[in-house]
């Protein structure tokens, strides 16, 4: 790999990054294991280390994206849930727009390349 | 169950809790509750039967206590506050501590190392900036004025 993309791809998923968070909590609310689990930390997951989530679900949670309630878990101390608050939705929303007009335009140019 | 008695646990969240002193403690604390309960899921995952090869195992998994404070700071937009003894080389040092008494200095009660009084400040300066190393022995100087 060309010197520097590796670092690309490391910020391109840290940018992405709570809003895949926010994309899984638009069917359901879920607790932070569950979240980690479902991103697939390590290998092509989007986190290498599955402690890193935490900073940013506490900073959604103060930015008014998600809100936070504890509940009952069948096995052990309760759990703190999350779920998308409306302005949550909103920035998912428009972020869903921005990423596929980003994602056409890339990909106008790579498969352009390749002809 | 509760499993985070365990000393490999709690010596990794009190390095946690350590590692972002510099952060507001509500949002300190929410971090290392969660990463506790994410410890302990794992921990339940793994079964009774948990060997000390496990929980490290568990906690590499979890990540560096570092990178994750290092995170957070990035995420709230906190510059790290990790403050290098060139910082407080940097600056003349009787202007610093105007009445720092020798005394108060050799206690060392968290300054850092170059805090005394010395005879030629400028030459101390080309000296820690030429090696990169801080001198291996400063004399506290005498109560300044």
């Amino acid at each position: 790999m060309v010197a520097g993309q590796e670092r690309l791809l490391t910020q391109m998923r840290r940018g992405t990054l709570e809003y895949c968070v926010l994309a899984l909590l638009r069917e359901e609310e879920r607790y932070g294991f569950d979240l980690v689990k479902a991103l697939g930390a390590g290998g092509d997951g989007m986190v290498t280390s599955e402690g890193t989530i935490y900073p940013l679900l506490t900073r959604l949670r103060r930015d008014g994206l998600v809100t936070t309630s504890w509940e009952e878990s069948p096995s052990g101390p309760p759990r703190r849930y999350y779920r998308l608050t409306s302005k949550g939705r909103q920035a998912l929303a428009e972020f869903v727009d921005e990423w596929q007009r980003f994602r056409d335009a890339v990909d106008r140019f790579m498969e352009g390349g390749q002809q | 169950v509760i499993m985070t008695s365990l000393p490999a646990v709690e010596e990794y969240l009190a390095h946690l809790r350590r590692s972002m002193t510099d952060l507001p403690a509500g949002r300190r604390s929410e971090i290392v509750e969660e990463i506790r309960q994410h410890i302990e899921e794992m921990l339940a995952e793994a079964g009774q039967g948990a060997s000390d090869a496990d929980v490290r195992n568990i906690l590499d998994r979890v990540g560096n206590p570092d990178e994750i404070a290092a995170e957070a700071r990035e995420r709230f937009g906190i510059k790290p506050a990790t403050p290098r003894w060139t910082d407080t080389a940097a600056v003349p040092v009787t202007d610093r501590w105007p009445s720092a008494s020798s005394d108060r200095m050799d206690r060392g009660s968290g300054a850092p190392v170059g805090l005394g009084r010395l005879d030629d400040p400028g030459q101390t300066d080309r000296d820690l900036c030429g090696t990169g190393r801080a001198p291996a022995r400063v004399r506290p100087g005498p109560p300044a004025n």
